[in-house]
């Protein structure tokens, strides 16, 4: 039997929204058909059932068009049986039907039988963090996965899970979400404890690969396996452009360090000191990538070289100037070398 | 460089005056209103021009010095520079300094090499510095600092790129493109404008994310009416499904009562149960078998009616009738029959030729007649002999006449009897010729009437030639007589054939009377005959088989009679007519067949109800609401959902500008902040380099003050106090430990000050090549004392540069 374990969907997110504002439209339908391969996926592989481990929405009140879609989904595959468990954002009465091929939790620990095996699983409140613990009662001799959603934390509360409260309690698979980036580790001698991640990134906090786990149970034993299925992924690149000469430079070994498919999404952290002006890199370079990849963002951290030896004897407004910054010990060197490169820009006649 | 004269044309009060000056010092003594400021301001107008007269109240230069006499207004300038000799010639309009003229000349000649204003040229200072350095009058100067001056006091430094104005204006140009000094200008409070604005915009749509949960309250709350509505709307499907089933059981119920009661009542019409269906059938056959016994019975025995027609038929053929006899007549019949009488056709000019002569035959002597005069009439046998003579005649005649006339020619006794003769044979001809026509005509006329008059009897002649008439009438008497033998023969024919067939009736006829037949109509009552012979012969035929079936028949009937009597006593069943008897027991045995077999099946759909639908018949399901309540809420409340949906998408499709608007605030704060600090960077960096010009000014501010001092302390001892000057040249003096402002100072003072201080500015700003100075009369406040030192002064700086000293006492001046 097969089964896919999925997680924080934030069906309705607004998107980090600064950096997604010229394609946050388009990134959010590409969020919704993502969840929608998903379900083909599903169809097509042969999976039996789809766990969702909470915030398939990302607001209590989603969209009405959100929960429609969802629903609709769920319904026109009556083939995969969908079970939904409510997280941190998604809490709330999100789901208003009944729908046969859609099983739901609550605040109490549940069981239910599917096809030989147990999936049971827990909304974790205020009320119930500590409680539900005591609840699990999960037989030995069968194939157990577990359902919750939370940050794992050595202590109980809301959205807090506490691994150690679970281990020895039977559980083949824990189901996990709330963190947006697959991670695995064993729970115990018997099962382990996975988080699928998000299917699709949603900020420049969420690179890497993202996807859901697939699950393969033969003969009782689970085998679990991460499939990346993301449209896009978000890659972030430090370049330290020292000893570039000039902004042609820097955008050349910037471009030979960023390697990775048009398809996605760039931020590059621009670091180094250069001796050239640098404030217009980061606009320049964001524009110059946005030509190559899907979108782009440029941080720009470098610093301007200055040699302040050069001037130390100068009998110029230029010296002077210089040396007026360099004495006042109220500015950080940062701020020295903006004043400087801001006040020798404008003595050249140049725009700052 | 020095003055070496000027010429004034007219100049205020001045007019055609010239001037010469020295190279080291030019004293004038005049006394007031001789127009000595006029002059300092003339030179000066020389070099940098008169402002323009435009502003209706402002008393400047160019009206101020405007010629009372209205004469040409201006004059020129002789000055050496550089080994070269310059006349600067200018005329000034009244008002506008775009009509005044210049005209410059270097050594005699046309000079276009000062660009702009000569002043500065030739200065490289602007008025204003000119005015404050090298025009020294008794005016006080609230500050000695020009941009003219900072300039030059700058120049020795370094090469500074743009230099502090330029690059401050840079500076202050981005600083204020930031955030405006004064106002709202500025890239940082539009974004703060539009944040407010974004920010606005983020509340009202808070406040409609709000109203749309709300919304999806109602709409949850609508959802499970509609849906407890849907679940009642079930109920009452549900109890109409139970009751249509109940329906449904009590009618088969129902079905199956009458069913029996229908059985019952045709078991009691049958109390001795009702036969199968093989003693039916056997019945049936006994009747029927029967029946066709009786009919053969009846069949076999010989009629009345046809014993009765067998007599009449004897009666009339007692004397018998053979074949050959019958066949004989029936040919007389045949031929009869065919003697068929037709109608004699005669055609269309027969029928027109009877009209004509029908009646009127004419005989042979007649027609010999009409021939006679035919001929006769046309005057000729044959037509030809009647004209020959005529002919003759004229021939004759002409050749007479021809003999006559050759006779003429005839040289001869017998011409003269030749042509007597001649002529008298001619007139002969001629006379005979003109009788024979006459009477020819006139016998012809008469005999034309007679034949005219016979032929218009008949209908010829009426029109036309008689000729032709008369033809026509033989033509068509002849063609008469033809036709009237044709019809003539078959008319005949005719008649014969008739007298023939009533030959024959009457022998047909007189053969029919003899067999009591009426002889009338042959055809009919021949036929007649040999019908009733047949028949006749078909009746002795019958009666003779008949007689012979009768007896076996009868042996049938009585064993049918005796079973169909057995069959009725074993039911107890009675009726005239077996056959009815027959057909509804057939009836009545498929009626209970049939009801039968109905009860059967209703037994089945009653047992299969009744085993299915358990639950149903003991279920007794009540819905709270009427199927009219429940369909009318449903549809309201649908009704209130579609429009709450539609609301709802609404709002939802406006907050979804909800996260772009969170993210453009997120966005323009980041931009505020980041242009914040850098409009912080930017006024630190304007600052810093404000410092720097400062401090270099002060470092290049110290050969004036030093120059100053110096120069003080030459003129006076009394102004003992610390004297310093400041960055925009402004002269203090500390006293008492304060810094005080030199405008403390008195007239005397001051202008002692301000000499020293012009001195020390021409000595640093002019370095190298001083110009000439001008002095109008500055010391009126001197005292005798400082006016004696200020006077040596001047003497000593008149060796290093042309002075030009203007005063009005003697007191004052200096030699």
């Amino acid at each position: 039997m097969k089964l896919i374990h999925a997680a924080d969907i934030h069906l309705g997110s607004p998107l980090s929204a600064a950096l997604f504002l010229e394609k946050r439209t388009e990134r959010q339908n590409e969020l919704i058909f993502t969840f929608n391969r998903m379900i083909e996926y599903a169809k097509q592989n042969g999976v039996d059932a789809v766990l969702l481990s909470g915030d398939v929405f990302d607001s209590n009140t989603p969209f009405k068009k959100h929960k429609e879609f969802f629903y609709s989904a769920i319904k026109n595959s009556p083939e995969i049986t969908f079970f939904y468990l409510r997280g941190n954002h998604d809490t709330g009465a999100c789901y208003t039907e009944d729908i046969e091929n859609l099983i739901t939790f609550d605040e109490s620990f549940k069981s239910f039988d599917f096809k030989g095996v147990t999936i049971s699983g827990c909304e974790i409140t205020d009320a119930n963090a500590l409680s539900f613990y005591s609840s699990i009662d999960l037989k030995k001799e069968d194939t157990n996965i577990v359902m919750l959603h939370g940050a794992l934390s050595s202590s109980v509360g809301k959205d807090k899970i506490v691994l150690s409260k679970l281990y020895d309690r039977n559980i083949d698979y824990l189901a996990l979400g709330h963190i947006h980036s697959f991670e695995t580790g064993s729970l115990d001698l018997r099962g382990v404890y996975a988080y699928s991640g998000c299917l699709e990134p949603r900020g420049f906090d969420e690179c890497g690969s993202k996807g859901f786990v697939l699950l393969d149970i033969q003969n009782g034993k689970i085998q679990s396996e991460f499939v990346p299925f993301s449209k896009r992924t978000i890659h972030e690149i430090t370049v330290d452009i020292s000893g570039t000469s000039d902004s042609y430079s820097a955008f050349k070994r910037v471009r030979e360090s960023v390697l990775c498919p048009v398809k996605d999404l760039v931020r590059v952290i621009l670091e180094g000191e250069v001796s050239f002006d640098a404030s217009f890199l980061e606009r320049d370079l964001k524009d110059f990538l946005n030509m190559d990849f899907y979108l782009s963002s440029v941080k720009n951290k470098t610093t301007t070289k200055i040699n302040l030896d050069d001037f130390k004897d100068s009998l110029s407004l230029k010296g002077e100037f210089v040396r007026s910054v360099s004495e006042n010990n109220a500015l950080s060197e940062n701020e020295k070398n903006k004043i400087i490169s801001l006040g020798l820009k404008a003595l050249m006649g140049e725009e700052v | 460089m020095h003055l070496i004269s000027a010429y004034i044309e007219n100049f205020g009060t001045l007019s055609n005056q010239s001037f010469e000056f020295n190279k080291n010092l030019t004293s004038l003594l005049r006394q007031n209103g001789f127009g000595k400021s006029t002059l300092a301001a003339f030179i000066k107008a020389m070099f940098y021009s008169l402002p323009s007269d435009t502003a209706a109240k402002k008393f400047n230069d160019r009206r101020h010095y405007y010629p009372f006499n209205s004469g040409k207004f201006g004059g020129n300038l002789v000055f050496e520079m550089g080994g070269d000799t310059y006349k600067i010639e200018r005329f000034f309009d009244k008002k506008s300094e775009v009509r005044d003229s210049l005209t410059v000349y270097k050594n005699g000649s046309l000079f276009d090499g000062f660009e702009g204003n000569i002043g500065q040229s030739v200065f490289s200072v602007d008025e204003e510095t000119f005015e404050k350095t090298l025009f020294i009058d008794s005016n006080d100067i609230d500050s000695f600092k020009t941009a003219g001056i900072s300039k030059s006091l700058g120049e020795f430094l370094e090469n500074d790129g743009v230099g502090f104005e330029k690059a401050s204006e840079i500076l202050e140009n981005k600083i204020k493109a930031l955030k405006a000094i004064r106002g709202k200008g500025g890239e940082i409070n539009r974004l703060n404008d539009e944040l407010f604005s974004l920010n606005s915009r983020l509340e009202n749509l808070k406040t409609i994310s709000f109203e749309l949960s709300q919304k999806y309250s109602e709409r949850a709350g609508l959802t499970d009416k509609i849906s407890a509505l849907e679940k009642e709307e079930r109920k009452l499907q549900k109890q109409e499904l139970v009751r249509l089933k109940k329906q449904n059981y009590d009618e088969l119920l129902s079905e199956l009562e009458k069913n029996d009661s229908a059985k019952n009542t045709l078991c009691e019409k049958y109390p001795q149960s009702i036969p199968s269906e093989q003693e039916i059938a056997l019945f049936q056959s006994l009747i029927k078998n029967k029946s066709a016994a009786d009919a053969a019975l009846s069949s076999s025995e010989f009629s009345e009616k046809n014993k009765e027609r067998l007599k009449a038929l004897s009666e009339r053929f007692k004397s018998g009738i053979d074949d050959d006899t019958l066949n004989s007549y029936e040919q007389k019949l045949s031929l009869f029959s065919s003697l068929k009488e037709s109608p004699i056709e005669v055609s269309q000019n027969y029928t027109k030729l009877e009209s004509t002569f029908k009646g009127k035959l004419p005989d042979e002597n007649t027609l010999k007649l009409l021939e006679q005069n035919v001929n006769m009439m046309l005057g000729t046998k044959k037509g030809s002999d009647k004209k020959v003579p005529i002919f003759l005649f004229v021939v004759f005649g002409a050749l007479s006449l021809l003999s006559g006339l050759g006779a003429l020619f005839l040289a001869s006794a017998f011409k003269i009897p030749l042509i007597i003769l001649s002529t008298v044979f001619f007139a002969i001809f001629v006379i005979f010729a003109v009788l024979s026509f006459k009477r020819t005509s006139s016998s012809g006329d008469e005999l034309a009437k007679s034949v005219k008059s016979f032929l218009a009897n008949y209908g010829y002649g009426e029109d036309g030639s008689l000729t032709l008439a008369y033809s026509s009438f033989l033509a068509d008497l002849k063609l008469y007589r033809e036709l009237y033998g044709e019809y003539q023969n078959k008319l005949k024919e005719q008649n014969d054939k008739r007298a023939k067939k009533e030959a024959l009736f009457n022998e047909i006829s007189l053969f029919l009377k003899g067999y009591g037949y009426f002889g009338q109509d042959i055809l009919s009552e021949f036929k007649e005959l040999q019908e009733d012979l047949i028949l006749y012969k078909t009746l002795l035929n019958q009666r003779s088989e008949k007689e012979s079936n009768s007896a076996s028949l009868l042996n049938e009937i009585k064993t049918l009679d005796q079973k169909i009597s057995l069959f009725l006593e074993k039911y107890a069943l009675k009726s005239q007519n077996l056959f009815e008897l027959s057909n509804e027991l057939i009836k009545d045995f498929e009626y209970l067949k049939t009801l039968e077999k109905k009860e059967a099946e209703l037994k089945v759909k009653i047992n299969d109800f009744e085993s299915k639908n358990q639950a149903v018949l003991s279920e007794d399901v009540k819905s709270a609401l009427s199927k009219e309540q429940v369909e009318l809420s449903l549809s309201e409340y649908r009704q209130n959902l579609s429009l709450l949906d539609k609301l709802i998408s609404d709002d939802e499709r406006s907050l979804e500008a909800m996260s772009e608007t969170e993210a453009l605030i997120e966005l323009k704060t980041e931009q505020i902040a980041a242009l914040t600090e850098e409009h912080r960077l930017l006024s630190l960096t304007l600052n810093h380099l404000k410092t720097a010009e400062e401090n270099l000014i002060k470092r290049y501010l110290s050969p004036v003050e030093k120059a100053f001092l110096e120069n003080l302390f030459k003129i006076s001892d009394s102004l003992d106090d610390k004297f310093f000057v400041d960055k925009d040249l402004s002269i203090f003096y500390e006293q008492h430990g304060e810094n005080r402002s030199e405008m403390h100072l008195s007239m005397g003072q001051k202008s002692v000050v301000s000499l020293c201080m012009r001195l020390s500015l021409i000595s640093v700003v002019f370095e190298n090549d001083k110009p000439f100075i001008i002095m109008d009369d500055p010391f009126i406040s001197l005292d005798k004392e400082h006016m004696k030192k200020v006077s040596e002064i001047i003497s000593r700086l008149s060796c290093d540069m042309q002075i030009i000293y203007l005063c009005c006492h003697e007191s004052r001046e200096i030699k």
